[in-house]
């Protein structure tokens, strides 16, 4: 049993989230209506549930071959002009990066989403190298600006509001004092993003799908901020994790069309840009990076996870991280994905995770690539329950229940004590001691039990 | 070598085989691709006019941009105007240019999007860089969906080193998702279709 306790865990920082009543209604709703458009994009197309099942089952077949997969993607993107690298970690990685960074003097450079970036700290590592990174998604700026991580894998800056980032523009742009209209804020980073763009020695982007079959990738914005990162200087890294492989060029039809509209709702992102080789007398290069993902593959319990393609549907759909918030989960991914995936890399920090769920379902059902992630979160629980990383409170209650049911005699027992619930005032029911009842209701037990009805009807008969 | 150290754990990792799935013809049609392709490019933000020829799309965009506005035009029949020799033109150069005009290859009824390989545009950043964007599609060079479209991009020698499905112009909602057209890229996109 380890003695080191994961600090602040899920729930303390969840905690803190929900002290602001307000704040959590607010931002239930406004990641809820990210979901319901979603159900709408999703509803309009007939073949949607084709779409899922072939879409997982091509990511499937890509990982049962992945090796292969990887050796045609470098050398077709080879063929292409492509300087393609492999790195084993996150520090690999960041090194890659800085040596082609430093090898072209570049010390200003634009960077588009990607969250393998985050995942591998690469930010951090350049701006310790003396290379100004600037994150150019509008949402990943605003949290930048902040020395903030995203809070969402799609929106990072779904958890403030317009005052807030009305006030931080004011602070770091120049925006009027107390101006807060969407339209007018976007436009300020949009002028102060365009001369960073202009004065780019080099852009990074992360990458959506890389295909074997042609050496290219492909980015799917709507900002254009990876297309600008990438057209105006003259070298471009994109990061990408090796799931990120597709076969062929024709799965990008299936990928393309399940993307966005599960990610906001929108038919297609405004740009889909597919990158085949350097502009002239430029250069491009792809990291592949492993970093722990060769041994998710290895457990097959777990390596489904490796299909996700980062939509956040499952985030948006998620009671528990509406309620709580990216920041309350402490990792890169938050939501049920994040919740499967940073056990795997840490699962003494991330012990809490797998917990922060309902078990609801709803994150599989809508889950484009058909990810099992409520299944994978109660097969965590048992590996984190295995390797002695549950809390207290939850290993004393298991082993209580675990007690109790295995006992008729003992379950009859503390059913009967149970019903003198219905007698107890609500200090001695509602107290320290009842974590679940911090929010909620206790269901009172019925005043005769099933076995205890089912006696009286002489043991045949049908109930009431 | 890391290279071979990842081939080597991904080699002891590998699940059983997996079948590739044929994709075959599942994806949605439509009985007017035009009007839908239309509708969607109004969806996604964008502003479709139909046309019948080249000289009406000149006239449309001269009666919306004003005379000083500069103009880089890669579509035959549209006059660039203000900016000078096209070919000596960088990327960065594009950061005064008020409109782009440009023919898309194809495009696509389900979402909006039109093919724009990198011979179309002459440089790659003109497309976000500009202010504005106007690109012009026929509607005989329509499919119903990604998967056509993709066929189509295979049946190619090869694909260009640049090229972007684009679907309206640019867009966010990282602040509060409230909708602004106009984020880094294209402040409006104008798609005109010929027959």
């Amino acid at each position: 049993m380890s003695h080191r306790h994961p600090e602040p865990d899920h729930p303390a920082r969840a905690a803190k989230f929900i002290e602001n009543k307000e704040r959590v209604a607010w931002h239930d709703e406004s990641v809820w209506f990210v979901r319901t458009k979603r159900d709408k994009a999703a509803g309009a197309i007939p073949e949607w549930e084709q779409l899922r099942g072939m879409a997982s089952q091509i990511k499937m077949h890509m990982l049962s071959r992945m090796d292969e997969y990887l050796l045609q993607f470098e050398e077709n993107a080879t063929k292409n002009g492509i300087q393609v690298h492999f790195a084993r970690d996150g520090d690999e990685h960041n090194r890659i990066v800085h040596s082609i960074l430093e090898r072209h003097g570049a010390k200003r450079v634009v960077k588009s989403k990607s969250m393998l970036t985050e995942e591998c700290h690469l930010n951090p590592y350049l701006a310790e190298r003396g290379i100004e990174v600037i994150d150019t998604d509008l949402g990943e700026r605003i949290v930048q600006l902040r020395n903030e991580p995203p809070s969402h894998i799609v929106m990072p800056a779904i958890h403030l509001k317009r005052s807030e980032i009305g006030a931080l523009f004011h602070e770091k742009l120049g925006t009027d004092e107390g101006a807060d209209d969407p339209k007018y804020l976007t436009e300020a980073a949009r002028t102060d993003l365009r001369g960073k763009f202009l004065a780019a020695e080099a852009g990074i982007t992360g990458v959506n799908f890389a295909i074997a079959e042609t050496g290219g990738i492909v980015v799917c914005t709507n900002e254009g901020n990876a297309d600008l990162g990438t057209s105006l200087p003259q070298v471009h890294i994109a990061c990408m994790g090796m799931e990120k492989l597709l076969p062929k060029l024709e799965h990008l039809g299936v990928f393309t069309r399940l993307l966005a509209r599960s990610a906001t709702g929108q038919p297609i992102t405004t740009y889909t840009s597919h990158f085949h080789g350097p502009k002239p007398g430029c250069e491009m290069h792809v990291v592949i990076v492993n970093n722990g993902r060769s041994a998710i593959l290895k457990r097959a319990e777990f390596r489904r996870s490796l299909c996700c393609i980062r939509c956040g549907a499952c985030i948006n759909t998620c009671p528990v991280y509406r309620r709580s918030g990216g920041y309350s989960y402490g990792s890169v991914v938050p939501g049920p994905i994040g919740s499967v995936l940073s056990p795997a890399y840490d699962l003494e920090r991330h012990a809490t995770l797998p917990f922060a769920s309902s078990l609801c379902g709803s994150c599989t059902d809508v889950c484009p690539v058909k990810i099992d992630l409520h299944h994978q979160l109660l097969a965590w629980r048992r590996v984190v329950a295995e390797s002695g990383h549950l809390s207290k409170s939850k290993a004393f209650a298991m082993q209580m229940a675990g007690k109790v049911l295995a006992s008729p005699t003992l379950y009859r027992t503390v059913a009967k004590a149970a019903k003198l619930m219905r007698l107890m005032p609500r200090f001695m029911l509602y107290n320290a001691a009842n974590e679940w009842g911090k929010h909620r209701e206790l269901p009172m037990p019925a005043k005769r039990s099933f076995r205890e009805q089912y006696k009286q009807r002489g043991g045949q008969g049908s109930l009431p | 070598m890391s290279r071979d150290r990842i081939l080597e754990d991904v080699r002891a990792a590998l699940p059983a085989p997996v079948k590739l799935p044929e994709i075959g013809d599942i994806g949605v049609t439509f009985e007017d691709k035009a009007a839908t392709f239309a509708e969607m490019v109004t969806v996604v933000g964008g502003s479709p006019t139909a046309v019948s020829s080249l000289e009406e799309v000149n006239q449309i965009l001269k009666e919306e941009f004003g005379d000083d506005e500069k103009w880089s035009s890669f579509c035959p029949g549209v006059d660039s105007k203000g900016i000078g020799s096209q070919a000596d033109r960088g990327g960065h150069d594009y950061e005064d240019v008020d409109l782009v005009v440009l023919e898309g290859v194809f495009g696509v009824a389900e979402n909006g999007a039109i093919w724009v390989p990198e011979e179309q545009v002459g440089h790659p950043a003109s497309l976000v860089l500009s202010q504005h964007v106007a690109i012009v599609v026929r509607a005989s060079e329509l499919v119903d969906n990604m998967h056509q479209a993709y066929a189509r991009l295979s049946a190619a020698d090869r694909l260009p080193r640049y090229g972007v499905f684009v679907s309206g112009p640019s867009k966010t909602a990282d602040i509060e998702q409230s909708l602004v057209i106009g984020a880094h890229g294209s402040r409006s996109l104008r798609v005109f279709i010929l027959p």
